[in-house]
């Protein structure tokens, strides 16, 4: 009976079949592959280390050094357009009554704030209603159902009596002086189309805040510096940025599809040929998680809302005017496939523990030169990179630093996940989906 | 008005402290293993001659030597790309946008977002306003709440 199954023709061509598969998979240069791959995981960390420093370094020599003198001070401006502050806000009844009151403080001579209730649960209607009527400056905007961020700030756009808006989150706490550093650029440049301020943490009671105070000042700062020394930026931070109303028109406003509309407000602009320059002295504070699962959903969602933005700009990027992203989107690319290269490998490694000998997987783990200077690139990053960034925050340097070196071990392996996951929740999420809103962790308070 | 600065360790759960504190000795242990040839070869350099079974089992001197040169090539000529890139855009400018004469008034943007332009104009003045959307998105109502 074996012997007629054998003999099946089906099962003989199977047989063929993969005994050709057999010959191919030996035939495979498997070495120079394990060397490739190699050295692609660790070259590619290590290459874009001294992009980011360098491009860093010529970012803070070229436009921030000059204005050591003016930076906690109020710019002097030509003139002082009218300036509409937007908050989007659901649920924020623990927050906004703080981040409203902090605002009123602003030094701006001419300002008002328009406080979006995104259809919130809680009391934040009720705060604002009150608040509202207490400060001439501030008007509401009720979304009478929930609609997401996007929406929310399209409304606020079209409610908003001045050509430039400035929009912050409903827990933030903007610097006093922020309006009129971020209102400069676009009185003296008419390309500039949207402004990124500098988002600070306040919550630092654990490890995970202590880390993300080093890694906005230090690595977030410093790759935003890089990418604006280059020319263009991958995204303003959606917690602090200001716009040109014409600007957001032309572009068709923040889109409601968007997981995150901060990047695809970003791309929108830059491929219709506005700037976006990064505002280091415009402060603003921010709350972020202080739980790995806090940490994990807002990465998810971040990696989710830039390969969201890869995939519906791909076909823009054939366009003249998109030259410039180039360079942006196949960093992006790369970083990611870089995400699942190492991802596979630590899948493998159990695999390559069974079928090598077991000395050859320990002898890959030994240190070597190689890593040591990893781990010294890694050490001066930081240390250039704070050292860059001091100045907003005194003390931040060797405070932190000590905290920073945490960061590779922590946040590489988090957002190693979060770009697979983001990755594949893009992939499946359905075409023109509505993005809504996520009560994210704001840390111990 | 709370402080600007959220500095509370003593909010932490015993789990959360537990993790930090396992998380800090891991990591150290790691800093101190991958930078564990550094060590070694300062020792050497400085005359334990001793470490120079280490040195030869981390790659040898040579090696590192050789590593060091390609790094410094590298590092180079990524800096030589960097400043060659800024010198160019410190001479170019960007051209004006096209668009840039079309003001925005009213009437584009109440055509944009379909709404009436007085509806649009009352809206502004008001203090408190409630709008109300179709399932796509789309303003379908504008009122001005008046105080209770």
């Amino acid at each position: 009976m074996l012997t007629s199954f054998f003999s099946h023709p089906l099962i003989q061509h199977i047989i063929d079949e993969l005994l050709i598969w057999q010959e191919w998979l030996e035939e495979m240069p498997w070495e120079i592959i394990n060397e490739s791959v190699s050295r692609f995981v660790f070259y590619y960390p290590l290459l874009m280390a001294y992009v980011w420093m360098i491009g860093g370094v010529i970012y803070f020599f070229r436009y921030e050094f000059r204005d050591k003198a003016l930076a906690f001070g109020l710019p002097v401006l030509s003139e002082y357009p009218p300036v509409s502050i937007l908050i989007p806000c659901y649920n924020e009844g623990e927050n906004i009554r703080e981040t409203i009151e902090y605002l009123l403080k602003q030094e701006y001579p001419c300002f008002e704030i328009i406080a979006i209730n995104d259809g919130s649960k809680d009391n934040t209607l009720a705060i604002l209603t009150d608040l509202a009527y207490q400060h001439d400056k501030l008007r509401v905007v009720n979304l009478a159902t929930n609609q997401g961020k996007a929406v929310g700030l399209r409304t606020a756009a079209l409610m908003a009596n001045s050509e430039y808006l400035i929009c912050i989150d409903g827990d933030a706490l903007l610097a006093t002086n922020a309006v009129a550093w971020l209102v400069r650029h676009f009185i003296d440049h008419p390309e500039v189309g949207a402004v990124t301020g500098n988002p600070r943490i306040r919550n630092r009671s654990t490890l995970l805040g202590k880390i993300q105070v080093g890694e906005f000042s230090a690595i977030v700062g410093m790759i935003k510096r890089a990418q604006r020394a280059y020319g263009r930026i991958f995204t303003i931070s959606g917690v602090i940025a200001a716009f040109r109303k014409s600007a957001l028109h032309d572009v068709g406003y923040w889109s409601p599809d968007m997981i995150t509309e901060d990047i695809d407000i970003s791309w929108k602009l830059q491929l219709a040929g506005w700037t976006i320059p990064f505002e280091t002295n415009a402060l603003c504070w921010v709350l972020m998680p202080e739980t790995l699962n806090g940490l994990w959903k807002q990465r998810s969602r971040w990696a989710q809302g830039g390969v969201e933005v890869m995939l519906r700009y791909f076909s823009s990027m054939f366009q003249v005017k998109a030259l410039g992203m180039w360079p942006l989107y196949v960093e992006c690319c790369i970083s990611l496939i870089w995400s699942f290269t190492i991802l596979i490998l630590i899948l493998l490694m159990p695999l390559q523990y069974l079928l090598d000998s077991h000395q050859q997987v320990f002898d890959d783990l030994t240190p070597r030169w190689t890593s040591m200077l990893l781990c010294i690139t890694c050490l001066i990053q930081f240390a250039v990179s704070l050292g860059i960034d001091a100045r907003y925050e005194q003390r931040s340097g060797e405070k932190y630093y000590y905290w920073m070196i945490w960061y590779p071990i922590v946040y590489w392996l988090i957002n190693i996940g979060t770009a697979v996951n983001g990755f594949i929740k893009a992939v499946i999420k359905k075409r023109g989906q509505r993005a809504v809103w996520v009560t994210e962790d704001r840390g111990l308070k | 008005m709370k402080d600007l600065i959220i500095n509370k360790p003593y909010l932490q759960s015993r789990l959360q402290k537990l993790g930090s504190f396992c998380i800090t000795v891991i990591s150290w242990l790691l800093w101190a293993y991958f930078l564990l040839p550094l060590i070694t070869l300062t020792g050497w350099l400085m005359g334990v001659k001793s470490l120079s079974v280490e040195v030869r089992w981390f790659g040898g001197y040579k090696t590192l030597l050789e590593l060091l040169e390609m790094y410094g090539g590298i590092i180079a000529g990524i800096a030589v790309f960097w400043i060659g890139w800024t010198l160019l855009r410190t001479c170019w400018k960007p051209s004006a946008l096209a668009n840039l004469s079309s003001v925005l008034d009213d009437q584009k943007m109440s055509e944009s977002f379909h709404v009436n332009t007085v509806q649009l104009q009352q809206g502004r003045l008001a203090k408190r306003i409630t709008v109300s959307f179709d399932d796509c998105g789309r303003i379908i109502d504008i009122k001005n709440d008046k105080k209770d």
